[in-house]
């Protein structure tokens, strides 16, 4: 009876967490370790794990104990109180303290995980005892972005330039996000496939994660406006393959070699089932 | 199944239109869908992300004559809204997550929405361009320059079609005026004002003036110890441009009325429901934490959400609501569970239907509820891609709460509480409902459209 009652909490919980009696253990301040596989910059918004849905938990590790039953409410109500009762000093002091040891961790973890053959040149690069802090990205004016148009081409579905003409796709080294997707292109039709795993073509362990494969890979049937809308409804689509439907729409060649693609971009366009 | 079919939700068959999004499961996190708003037409849908990106959605309906037609959502413009910031005075991140999106009712051809992360609204101009001018004498058409010895004849540049281009350029950008988290904008019925509140205070600005802006509610102690209650939520009247209210983690709302005080921090109306000594817990005041409020279109009436419940207050009554809907009173007796893994926290959201008749709000394991005021009629629905085919009415789901499971139904324990819908719209004219699950967006049409 007991097991059935049992939330099952379907979380990463690592099972350091879970008591022998199966009930969640309280969690310590330690912040949760993810997004390491890529080479992002160990400096990582995630592993300072500094926010959680929409409100903020900041745990300072010298103000709770991993073991200590006592829990900081994640509610905003505490957390202000919290950032306004102590002082600037000492809250820049753990600030830091805090920051350093998630470097720390993510830092062995990296070394640990690292796949790369180039050990001496990562651990060059990347020394545990450095304190350097690094913000995530400058501060920039607030005027910063006025009068700086951003155009999309709705036809083709990429951001271009203002004048017209289509720039590199390849993102800004200094942004932050270095996973991103393309624009929600694609509409999933419903009947799909379910379990189109698509993962396993694309993900090797070394490769981070590019979401920006050029412009021309995505372009697949989405030129396909409303017009196509009838041929979306025929029974080919049931079998979710999207390439039918291009074809049928005799758009001009941009199928060729087109990969099924990443399937690191959202709204991606699906797998192609067609019988080869 | 809840709800025989009798009545006008009762007669609604939601068809799964389209669905947008990633088929991986694993999400990434700058895709996280953190708002989403119809304009007033709903021919446009802003969807807001962690990312700081906004990807606007536009409507192009197929058979507009036909009784049964169908319309789609496509992209219409795709924009980076706010960047991440560093606070270097106080150490802290400024996250670029998308909190809200608001659009102006529409004067001209263009397009002006209100966005905000944590710490900066940013009024954004969406507009069209489908010419260009072409046959410049001193230009190539790609831009380059010409020798101009090579000029020997003049011509006057006309204006081409171009394949439509959509631009989104930041007009205004209403920065550092708000210490704490910015969680709601709210722009008047005059449409010339707007208000911004963040835990402690709100703001009132002018759509055109930058430098400045009115704090008309603060709520902040001169000792921080006294602290007791944030706002969570804001909004002005729909018709009323004096009247705002807003509401607080402790379950209350408080209605202002601007013309009493330039200083609203004396409420005119306070609406609260008296605790039912029965329910009383140790997580009583944090479920009682009002999570959105919102205006019934008419003005009438306002719809709060806090974690169980979704409430229709009338704005006469302060004393008790006049409706209160059960969203998913199953997991009361898991609060200690939910306040362990945090979804407690979880900040849900409602919406009204065009009319007023019927409201919606989410839940876990991607269900979301919806509820006929009129007839007393509510629906559990799901937004997943396995249980959905296009045009087939989407089963209602039901969730056991304890003793025998029937066939269909899910338990309490079975739900996935990291699949959570916070984010619903309702188009404001059509029947046409959209939900963001973590990674994905479902667009649900009524099939009797």
């Amino acid at each position: 009876l007991a097991q059935a009652e049992k939330m099952e909490l379907d979380l990463d919980i690592p099972s350091s967490l879970v008591q022998s009696d199966g009930h969640l253990r309280r969690s310590n301040s330690a912040p949760m370790i993810n997004g390491l596989s890529d080479n992002s910059q160990v400096f990582q918004r995630e592993v300072l794990r500094s926010r959680r849905n929409s409100t903020t938990v900041v745990n300072r590790p010298n103000m709770v104990v991993p073991s200590s039953p006592i829990r900081v409410p994640s509610t905003r109500l505490h957390q202000i109180k919290q950032e306004e009762g102590v002082d600037v000093m000492n809250r820049e002091t753990a600030h830091e303290r805090e920051v350093q040891a998630a470097m720390q961790m993510s830092q062995s973890w990296e070394e640990s995980l690292s796949l790369s053959d180039n050990d001496l040149e990562k651990s060059a690069s990347s020394s545990p005892k450095r304190i350097d802090f690094v913000p995530v990205s400058p501060a920039p004016s607030p005027t910063r972005g006025i009068g700086k148009k951003q155009c999309f081409s709705p036809s083709l579905q990429i951001l271009v330039s203002s004048n017209g003409l289509t720039p590199s796709p390849i993102p800004s080294p200094t942004r932050r996000f270095s996973r991103r997707s393309q624009s929600p292109i694609n509409c999933i039709r419903a009947s799909i496939l379910g379990p189109i795993k698509r993962k396993g073509e694309m993900e090797t362990e070394s490769q981070p994660k590019r979401l920006f494969q050029g412009t021309t890979t995505m372009l697949s049937s989405d030129v396909s406006n409303l017009s196509d809308l009838s041929s979306c409804h025929s029974p080919d689509l049931l079998d979710g393959s999207l390439s039918s439907v291009s074809s049928s729409t005799g758009s001009p060649g941009k199928m060729e070699g087109v990969s099924p693609s990443s399937s690191n971009s959202p709204f991606a366009s699906l797998q192609d089932l067609s019988p080869k | 199944i809840s709800g025989a079919v009798q009545g006008a939700g009762g007669d609604m068959q939601w068809c799964l239109s389209q669905a947008k999004g990633s088929l991986d499961d694993d999400v990434t996190e700058a895709d996280i869908i953190s708002t989403l708003e119809f304009n007033h037409t709903g021919e446009l849908l802003a969807t807001g992300d962690k990312g700081g990106r906004i990807v606007i959605f536009q409507q192009e309906i197929e058979n507009k004559r036909q009784p049964q037609y169908r319309s789609e959502y496509n992209v219409y413009s795709t924009f980076q809204s706010h960047e991440p910031e560093f606070d270097y005075l106080k150490s802290l991140e400024i996250e670029e997550k998308i909190n809200k999106i608001r659009w102006i009712p529409q004067k001209n051809a263009a397009h002006f929405l209100l966005s905000t992360n944590d710490k900066t609204i940013k009024l954004w101009k969406i507009s069209e361009r489908d010419k260009r001018p072409e046959g410049y004498n001193l230009k190539e058409e790609d831009g380059r320059y010409r020798d101009p010895s090579t000029v020997t004849s003049l011509r006057v540049p006309v204006f081409r079609p171009m394949d439509l281009m959509v631009e989104a350029s930041p007009r205004k950008v209403f920065a550092n005026a708000h210490t704490y988290h910015i969680n709601s904008v709210s722009v008047n019925s005059d449409n010339e004002t707007y208000l911004s509140a963040d835990d402690l205070r709100i703001n009132l600005w002018h759509l055109e003036i930058t430098d400045r802006s009115f704090n008309i509610v603060d709520i902040k102690p001169a000792n921080m110890e006294e602290l007791t209650e944030v706002i969570t939520a804001a909004e002005f009247h729909p018709h009323q441009c004096n009247t705002f209210v807003y509401s607080s983690s402790k379950g209350t709302i408080r209605m202002c009325d601007m013309r009493a005080s330039a200083l609203c921090d004396k409420h005119s109306k306070m609406f609260e429901e008296p605790e039912d000594p029965s329910n009383r817990s140790f997580f009583s005041e944090i479920i009682s934490s009002i999570s959105d409020v919102k205006f019934s279109h008419s003005g009438r009436y306002m719809m709060t959400r806090d974690y169980l419940s979704v409430k229709i207050w009338d704005l006469n009554m302060e004393s008790k609501p006049v409706e209160t809907y059960q969203v998913h009173e199953y997991l009361r007796s898991k609060l200690c569970s939910l306040y362990e893994n945090d979804c407690i926290f979880d900040k849900f959201e409602c919406c009204w239907n065009g009319n007023d008749s019927m409201v919606m709000t989410g839940s876990y394991n991607n269900f979301f509820r919806m509820f006929d005021r009129d007839h007393r009629w509510d629906v559990t629905l799901e937004a997943s891609r396995e249980n959905s085919k296009p045009f087939q009415v989407i089963k209602p789901r039901k969730v056991c709460a304890g003793g025998k499971r029937k066939k269909d139904e899910i338990s309490v324990d079975s739900l996935d509480f990291n699949k959570k819908i916070l984010h619903t719209a309702w188009h404001p004219q059509d029947s046409i409902i959209v939900v963001a699950t973590t990674n994905n967006l479902y667009i649900f049409q009524d099939k009797m459209n």
